[in-house]
């Protein structure tokens, strides 16, 4: 596309219980559903990377660039490598001797001829060619480079948390109005198949009937420190004309207060997100509980464990919300799950664990199943006695039915391709800015609650910039 | 005459600044390990572990890197370019004369009935891995184990771009000194083999070293995964790689001794040169003798050796065509035992090799037959034995399969003539695999692609625990090329390779069988194990190979093939020896004669003595009668 035209995202500004509902509504039918699935099946098998395409432009090539080319910055840059249509054209990091060196390394080995940054302002003036930009730099840059970027009239994908302040959060979905330029936040699992099907089994066929509870939880082990080769340290000054004081600062700032939100935010607000997508609904107060007394306070400045409570004011009624993240237990790692008066849904964007149960009073399925929306369950082979008495009162185990959607592709390429298309006017966001506020309000009140230690009302325009 | 004086002058400064900087450049290309000062001792390797981005690793370090054999080894000591370039390294650089064939690297797979010969060196009979669809990272993935690494395992240039993400998860396989000059009696080469199997290729000589230990799996981790990214921590079955070392082997200065030997251990030449014959019997292992030369108390190196440049000597008589230098004419057999005789000082004798006699062997045998002939491998059997080999059946390795029927099947010794016309002992294996077809061009298919349509055809799909031939029947070929030609491209024509035939469907969509170069044997010389002197074919006399059935003309050479109709099908040895078959046997057949021979020649001589003599003695009585008769004819006058 060469030069940035103005797309908006027909996304209306909607009341705080009807978030999400436009991805719903344009959400795609079960047979485009099973053509993605099957698609990005046969993508994983028989597609090469996509090349750079040196040779010249396509019309609907996109001139991207990548701000932040560290771990998170690269998982998006190997998402981007199976996508058509893709051309870096820039790769900007502060950490040249290694993040930048490594990515740009890749790139040109697929035949992308880019150049290399480690100033993001030295890039927006050189680089005159650019359709996009993908920020994954720490959280608090977030907001300053995707201001940068949309005024400099670029569309911009960032990752989340879309910052670390809602003052920031803010001016980044002003700044996307007053520009009218495109922002994703990459909160990746609006695009993911499995998860835009839960969604029509909990919107369209209700499923669950009335929801009355959600569990959710991302356990990870205890973790070392991130380290570096001690010969591709950064400069002093230059860590400190970016917002570091050290370069262990640097490679663990998602520990330390103002740089970002620790793992509520890390990794709560994937999920704190699904819980408000998939409530369509935004939450009324949030009570918490956090420590930090594993690891090291002078580097650890954040909590390694959190435990809070949402309460949601749905149409159908209250919806209590439990959300856990532990630091230094990995037990049953991630998930989301949502419980309702017919069964339970468990998702995890990690395809294995997904599964739908059905309560014993619940209405027969077997009508979901016909449509293909479900999988009949596996009748259970009898059980070989184990000369266990069986207790009448014991409550059974629901019977599993299975998603009829597959999704095995990298986690980020629909969401990046649900950016990419809408950049060329194909598609509208799938995680406009607005939705990306939302999650953000909700999940940094969390860090509040915990140290309020009391419950913490969310007013009612809270939501809305 | 200022200014002549001046210029004189100038023309000084410059000369000896242009000495003084040749001489430094001079040496910066001579590293410090690299220009030995005379002195025979080995140098104490007692250094800095270096990771590889060049920084010092100490044991508290976090995250603690694997060292880096480039930057351990090559930073300041010794030219990390010029030793990688050796001929242990060397297989995919096109400048580098193949020599005489060797062994190849052969891809198998039980499933499909495929035994390929790969080699990066153009030998004939061989495949480059990028034409059965491997590329470089699956080639190291497959056979890295048995190498020191290095080659391919670290060429950028060579790594495909679909694997050039798993290339940096897995980090390159380094020229890894310590798999041959590490003398530790803790390095573990088996080690080694499980980091490759891992895909820990960065980890690898670490983990051989025998004071690092490396757990976790490249193989289970993301495209994106990197070392200084951090962990995968949500899913607890994958376990990123990572290394700790035996923090008692860091001196209070930080570096680490290193048991390095210039003279290499011969166990290090072992775990990837074994060889195992399936005697039929199989006597026990403590009753085998070793190659005499290492039971003299050579080792490999003695005789292959090489210089900084290790351009190893392989030792076959005209190798020096493709080696310059005199080392390879010195190193053969006739090189050490003999001498050279294009050398300015007397060499035979090296090593304290005996001069050898040959009493009574006619001269045509030194001219017909390679030294190793005589004296190398076992002792030639009426029938071909199986043997094994460490790269071919991964001796060594954690988990090998010991069956005796694992594929691939090698039978050895098969004396066979090569290049040159000498008669010498081979390997020889008979290659089997699905190809295409195309203009009497063979194409082998990845036996990936394959699979599927084979196990459906023969179920195969079930582990058989000795590793032998899924056996295939004609139907069953014929079905598989069936649905093969449904896929074919336009002129290519699918065919199975197997047993010395290539198979085809007719026009009549029966299966034929027919002659083709690919389906020939591959085989190579072998040297090892040498007997000594009394073991050597003819010690006992001419008939030892000038009888009828005597194995080294008569032998007879399995033709193995998973068809089982062909299973038991036998060559004989003169069929690799381009003697035909009439003229060998009728002069084998001659020795029945010969001692008959000596005993007529003996008595026709005796006969015509006494004849002979009979006509001497009857000559000279006439004479004598004669002269006596004119005597006295003298007295009458």
């Amino acid at each position: 596309m060469g030069s940035g035209k103005n797309v908006t995202s027909n996304r209306k500004d909607q009341g705080c219980t009807e978030i999400g509902m436009d991805s719903f509504e344009k959400s795609i039918g079960r047979r485009d559903f099973l053509r993605v699935t099957a698609a990005a099946g046969a993508g994983l098998m028989l597609s090469p990377m996509a090349l750079g395409q040196t040779g010249g432009s396509k019309g609907d090539d996109l001139n991207i660039a990548l701000l932040g080319s560290g771990a998170q910055g690269q998982i998006l840059l190997a998402a981007c490598l199976k996508i058509p249509g893709i051309r870096f054209k820039a790769v900007c990091d502060i950490w040249t001797e290694y993040n930048q060196k490594r990515a740009s390394r890749l790139l040109k080995k697929y035949g992308h001829e880019l150049n290399t940054y480690q100033d993001y302002r030295e890039m927006l003036d050189r680089e005159s060619n650019l359709d996009a930009v993908l920020i994954a730099t720490p959280d608090f840059w977030h907001a300053e480079h995707t201001v940068a970027c949309l005024k400099a009239g670029l569309h911009v994908y960032c990752e989340k948390e879309m910052s670390n302040t809602l003052e920031g959060a803010r001016k980044m979905v002003e700044t996307a109005r007053q520009t009218g330029k495109l922002l994703q936040i990459g909160h990746q699992r609006r695009s993911n198949p499995q998860y835009l099907h839960c969604l029509k089994l909990l919107k369209e066929a209700k499923i669950l009937g009335r929801i009355t509870a959600i569990n959710g939880q991302w356990n990870r082990s205890v973790q070392p420190d991130l380290g570096w080769p001690k010969k591709a340290a950064i400069e002093q000054a230059i860590l400190e004309k970016y917002g570091f004081k050290s370069m262990h600062q640097f490679r663990n700032w998602r520990w330390y207060r103002n740089l970002g939100g620790g793992p509520i935010v890390d990794l709560g607000s994937h999920q704190i997100d699904i819980f408000n997508w998939f409530l369509g609904a935004t939450p009324t107060s949030v009570m918490a509980s956090g420590s930090r007394d594993y690891y090291d306070k002078k580097t650890h400045e954040w909590y390694d464990t959190v435990m809070t409570i949402y309460e949601y004011e749905t149409k159908e009624g209250i919806v209590k919300a439990f959300y856990q993240t532990i630091g230094t237990n990995s037990s049953q790692g991630y998930y989301e799950s949502f419980m309702g008066e017919h069964g339970t849904l468990l998702i995890s964007e990690s395809a294995g664990r997904v599964g739908v149960y059905r309560e014993p009073s619940a209405p027969d399925w077997e009508k979901w199943v016909k449509i293909g929306y479900l999988k009949a369950p596996i009748e259970p082979e009898s059980p070989t006695s184990t000369g266990a008495v069986l207790d009448v009162r014991e409550t059974l185990a629901p019977p599993k039915y299975d998603l009829e959607v597959e999704f095995n592709d990298l986690y980020h390429k629909p969401h990046l391709e649900n950016f990419f298309d809408a950049v060329r006017g194909k598609a509208s966001l799938n995680c406009p800015p607005e939705d990306g506020y939302v999650t953000a309000v909700a999940v940094l009140k969390v860090n509040q609650a915990v140290e309020a230690g009391r419950i913490l009302d969310f007013k009612p325009g809270e939501f809305k910039v | 005459m200022t200014g002549p004086i001046s210029q004189a002058g100038w023309v000084t400064g410059v000369v000896l600044a242009t000495g003084i900087l040749v001489s430094q450049a001079f040496a910066q290309e001579q590293k410090l390990g690299d220009v030995p000062d005379g002195n025979r001792s080995v140098p104490v390797h007692l250094i800095d572990l270096l990771d590889e981005e060049g920084s010092t690793i100490r044991p508290d370090d976090d995250p603690l890197m694997p060292f880096s054999i480039r930057e351990t080894c090559g930073g300041d000591c010794h030219d990390y370019q010029t030793i990688s370039s050796g001929w242990h390294f060397n297989s995919a650089d096109s400048a580098v004369p193949p020599g005489f064939r060797g062994e190849p690297w052969i891809l198998v797979d039980r499933q499909t009935a495929t035994q390929i010969p790969l080699s990066y060196r153009p030998w004939p009979g061989t495949f480059r891995p990028g034409q059965v669809g491997l590329t470089p990272w699956e080639f190291v993935e497959a056979f890295g184990r048995h190498t020191p690494g290095g080659g391919i395992g670290e060429d950028e240039e060579a790594q495909s771009l679909e694997f050039f993400q798993r290339w940096m998860v897995s980090g390159q396989l380094e020229t890894n000194c310590l798999s041959c000059h590490d003398a530790e009696p803790a390095h573990d080469q088996a080690e080694y083999a499980v980091q490759i199997a891992r895909q820990n290729f960065r980890w690898a000589p670490a983990a051989s070293s025998g004071f690092a230990q490396v757990s976790g799996s490249a193989r289970q981790m993301p495209d994106t995964y990197d070392i200084y990214f951090g962990a995968v921590l949500d899913d607890p079955k994958l376990i990123p790689p990572s290394v700790s070392y035996d923090e008692s082997r860091f001196t209070p200065k930080g570096k680490v001794f290193f048991d390095i030997k210039r003279d290499i251990p011969p166990e290090r030449c072992y775990f990837c040169h074994s060889t195992k014959v399936l005697y039929k019997d199989d006597p026990h292992r403590w009753t085998l003798d070793e190659d005499v030369h290492l039971a003299a108390g050579m080792t490999c190196v003695d005789c292959h050796y090489n210089g900084l440049d290790h351009a190893i000597t392989r030792g076959y008589e005209g190798e020096v065509q493709a080696l310059a230098g005199p080392s390879a004419a010195e190193s053969t057999c006739e090189g050490c035992h003999l001498g050279e005789s294009s050398a300015t000082v007397p060499r035979a004798g090296r090593l304290g090799a005996p001069q050898p006699g040959h009493p009574g062997i006619p001269i045509e045998h030194f001219e017909k037959l390679t030294c190793t002939a005589c004296h190398s491998g076992p002792w030639a059997a009426p029938k071909t034995y199986r043997v094994k080999t460490s790269r071919a059946h991964a001796l060594g390795t954690i988990g090998v399969n010991k069956s005796d029927e694992v594929l691939p099947h090698i039978m050895a010794p098969v004396f066979a003539r090569q290049v040159g016309g000498r008669i010498a002992p081979h390997k020889l294996f008979w290659p089997a695999f699905w190809a295409q077809l195309l203009e009497d061009q063979v194409t082998p298919i990845n036996p990936d692609a394959v699979r599927p349509l084979v196990v459906s055809v023969t179920a195969a799909d079930q582990p058989v625990l000795t590793g032998d031939w899924q056996p295939l029947t004609a139907e069953q070929i014929a079905e598989v090329l069936t649905s093969l030609s449904s896929r074919a491209s336009s002129g290519q024509q699918p065919v199975y390779i197997a047993g010395g035939k290539l198979y085809r469907l007719a026009d009549s969509g029966k299966l034929a069988a027919e002659e083709h170069p690919a389906a020939r044997p591959y085989y190579w010389a072998f040297a090892h194990d040498v007997r000594p002197a009394a073991q050597s074919l003819g010690v006992r006399g001419c008939r030892d190979c000038h009888t009828t059935n005597a194995p080294f003309l008569f032998g007879k050479v399995e033709v193995d093939a998973p068809l089982a109709a062909g299973r038991d099908s036998m060559k004989t040895m003169t069929a690799f020896q381009d003697l035909g078959d009439i003229y060998p046997w009728l002069f084998a057949f001659s020795f029945v004669f010969r001692p008959w021979m000596k005993a007529v020649t003996l008595l026709s001589a005796l006969v015509m003595a006494s004849v002979l003599s009979l006509c001497a003695y009857e000559g000279l009585a006439r004479v004598l009668k004669a002269a006596a008769g004119a005597y006295r004819e003298t007295e009458k006058d």
